[in-house]
C-alpha cells in the first residue's frame, strides 16, 4: 500500500508509541540524575588526559567537553544497545503474529513503533540534561553552537541518525525472526556500532588511521558526526559531506532491511497457539 | 553455607539448558570489557601519561575495579535485582524461609556470564602486572589479596545498601547505579588525577581508594607520605564500610516486616 492514507496509519503508531514512552517521566528524571553523574565522571577523566598532556590533541577541551554532554543527553537515541523489549518478547513468544493479520507492512510498523519509543526516551531527557550543561562550572559546561548553519544541519544531521539507528536495529528484530533469541546478535550488535560510534572513546581522539576508514562505514554517523556538528569542531561543509554519507547508509540500510525482511515474512514460523 | 551452594548448583544447571545464550552473554561480556580497554589504549596513545601515570599503572587499576566489580555482580546479582523481588512479591516468599534471607537473595541471582567480564579483567591484570614491572614481597602480596577482597567488601556493599532502598522506592536502584557501574569506571583510574572534593569523597563516604588508589600506591613503590603499613592495610577500611550497608539492610527488613504486607 502506498500514498499518504499509508503513511498516516504509520503516524499514528509512532505517535501512540511516543505517548506511552512520555508515561515514564519518574525513571526519566532519575535516568538523568544518572546521566549527569555519567558524564561528570568523564569530563573528569579526559580532564585529567588533557592537562597532562605534552601536546595537546586537535580537538580542543571545551568542545570535547559539550562533546561527552551531547553523548549523555542523547544517549537514548544513539545506543544500539537499548532497544525494544516488548517487541523482542513478541516475536519470541509469537504474539508477533497478531500484527502480521493487521493491514500494516510489518517492516514499517516496527520500524515506526520503534522510533515513536525512541523519541519518547530522548525527548524526555536531552532537554534537561543540556540545560543544566550548561549551568555547570567552567570547564564541565556544554557550550551551544553559535553558527546558525550549523545548528540546522546539527538537527539535520538528528534526523539521519534516527533513521540509522532505527534502519539498523532493525536488522535484530529481522534475525530474531528466525532465531526467537536476540541474546547473541544482539550483544555483538551493540559491542561493534556502540563502540565505532564514539560512546566509549570519543572517535575524534581515536588514532587517525581509524578515523579515515570510520568516514566511509556507517558507525560515525549515529552519534559522532552529529556532536562534532554541534560543537563546530568541523567545517560546515565538511559536516556537510559526511552527512551524505550518513545519509547514504541510512537509506541502504532502510531498504536492505525492508528487503531482508520481505524474504523472511515469506518463511516464518510462528510458535505456539 | 551448604544451601548456597546447592543454590549456585541450581543456577548452573539453568545454565546449560540454554547453551548458546551463555556462551554469547558471556563472549560478549569478555569483548566488551576488552574493547573498554583498547580505548584506554587509545586514550594513552595520543595522551602519553595520564597525570604522572603511565599505561601500566592504569591498567592496573583498570582491570582490578573490573574484576572485582566483575565478581560481586556475578554473585550479587540478586540484590541488584532486589527491586523485581519487591515488586512480584517473591521477597515474601524468602522471609518466609528458615535460614537468612540474604542466603536466599543471593542465590536467586547468581549471573556466571559476568564471569566472562571477570576473566577478561583478570587477563589484563596479569599482563598489567607484568608490564609494571613490580617488585614483589610478602607484603604487597598481602597488600594485593587485600585489594581484592576490599574492592569486592565495597562493592556488595553498595548493592545491598541499594537494595535497601527499594523498600522505599523502586527508583533506589538507580541512584545506587551511579556508584556501582559508574564507581567502577571511577575507580578504574588512579584517584589523584580527579578533583579535590571527589577524591575526598571516594575516600572517607564510599571507601574506593582504599580498594584502587592506596594500596596500588603501596605495591608500585610510591608510597612515601604515611607508614607503609597504613598503606597496605587500607583495604580494611572497605570491611568497615560494609557494616552499616548490613545494618541499614537489617533495619530496612525488619521496618517492612513491621508494617505487615
Amino acid at each position: 500500500m502506498t500514498g499518504i492514507k499509508s503513511v498516516r496509519k504509520y503516524f499514528a503508531v509512532l505517535k501512540i508509541n511516543l505517548i506511552m514512552g512520555l508515561q515514564y517521566s519518574v525513571a526519566a528524571f532519575t535516568g538523568i540524575i544518572t546521566q549527569f553523574a555519567f558524564g561528570i565522571f568523564h569530563i573528569m577523566i579526559y580532564k585529567a588526559f588533557y592537562d597532562s598532556a605534552k601536546t595537546p590533541p586537535d580537538m580542543p577541551f571545551d568542545k570535547l567537553v559539550s562533546y561527552l554532554w551531547c553523548i549523555q543527553a542523547f544517549l537514548a537515541l544513539i545506543t544500539i544497545w537499548w532497544q525494544d523489549n516488548d517487541l523482542l518478547q513478541n516475536i519470541a513468544d509469537g504474539n508477533i503474529a497478531y500484527e502480521l493479520n493487521k493491514p500494516v507492512g510489518l517492516y514499517n510498523y516496527c520500524f515506526a513503533r520503534i522510533c515513536g519509543k525512541r523519541i519518547a526516551n530522548v525527548a524526555l531527557r536531552f532537554l534537561p540534561v543540556l540545560i543544566f550543561a550548561q549551568l555547570m562550572p567552567a570547564p564541565y559546561n556544554l557550550t551551544l553552537p553559535r553558527n546558525p548553519v550549523s545548528v540546522l544541519l546539527f538537527i539535520g544531521s538528528i534526523f539521519i541518525s534516527l533513521v540509522l539507528v532505527v534502519s539498523i536495529s532493525m536488522f535484530l528484530y529481522i534475525i530474531t525472526l528466525k532465531t526467537l533469541s536476540p541474546v547473541a546478535p544482539r550483544m555483538i550488535m551493540s559491542i561493534v556500532f556502540d563502540f565505532f560510534s564514539g560512546i566509549v572513546i570519543p572517535v575524534p581522539l581515536m588514532p587517525e588511521a581509524f578515523q579515515k576508514i570510520l568516514f566511509y562505514l556507517p558507525f560515525r554517523y549515529i552519534s559522532d558526526w552529529q556532536f562534532q556538528i554541534f560543537t563546530e569542531n568541523i567545517g560546515n561543509t565538511k559536516a556537510a559531506e559526511g552527512l551524505l554519507i550518513g545519509a547514504f547508509w541510512a537509506v541502504g540500510l532502510l531498504w536492505a532491511g525492508q528487503l531482508l525482511m520481505g524474504r523472511m515474512q515469506k518463511s516464518i514460523v510462528i510458535q505456539g497457539g | 553455607m551448604k544451601l548456597y551452594f546447592k543454590y549456585v548448583e541450581i543456577a548452573f544447571k539453568g545454565l546449560i539448558q540454554y547453551p548458546l545464550n551463555f556462551i554469547a552473554t558471556f563472549f560478549g561480556q569478555m569483548a566488551t570489557t576488552a574493547l573498554g580497554f583498547i580505548g584506554v589504549y587509545m586514550l594513552f596513545m595520543r595522551f602519553d601519561n595520564l597525570a604522572g601515570y603511565s599505561f601500566s599503572e592504569v591498567a592496573l587499576c583498570y582491570s582490578v575495579s573490573f574484576t572485582v566489580f566483575a565478581f560481586t555482580e556475578c554473585f550479587f546479582r540478586g540484590f541488584d535485582r532486589f527491586s523485581n523481588m519487591i515488586v512480584k512479591g517473591t521477597f515474601d516468599l524468602v522471609l518466609v524461609k528458615p535460614r537468612s534471607e540474604i542466603l536466599h537473595i543471593l542465590g536467586s541471582t547468581i549471573e556466571f556470564s559476568r564471569l566472562g567480564r571477570m576473566i577478561t579483567g583478570i587477563v589484563i591484570l596479569v599482563l598489567s602486572v607484568n608490564m609494571a614491572d613490580i617488585r614483589w614481597n610478602i607484603y604487597k602480596g598481602i597488600a594485593f589479596i587485600l585489594m581484592l577482597a576490599g574492592g569486592t567488601a565495597v562493592f556488595s556493599g553498595l548493592f545491598i545498601l541499594g537494595a535497601s532502598f527499594c523498600f522505599v522506592t523502586v527508583q533506589g536502584i538507580e541512584v545506587v547505579n551511579i556508584f556501582t557501574d559508574g564507581g567502577r569506571e571511577f575507580a578504574s583510574y588512579p584517584l589523584t588525577i580527579y578533583e579535590k572534593w571527589a577524591v575526598k569523597f571516594f575516600t572517607y563516604v564510599i571507601p574506593y581508594a582504599c580498594f584502587n588508589y592506596i594500596p596500588l600506591a603501596f605495591i608500585t613503590d610510591k608510597a612515601v607520605d604515611y607508614p607503609q603499613i597504613l598503606y597496605m592495610l587500607s583495604p580494611l577500611v572497605c570491611f568497615i564500610f560494609f557494616i552499616p550497608c548490613i545494618v541499614v539492610w537489617k533495619i530496612s527488613v525488619r521496618h517492612y516486616l513491621s508494617t505487615g504486607s
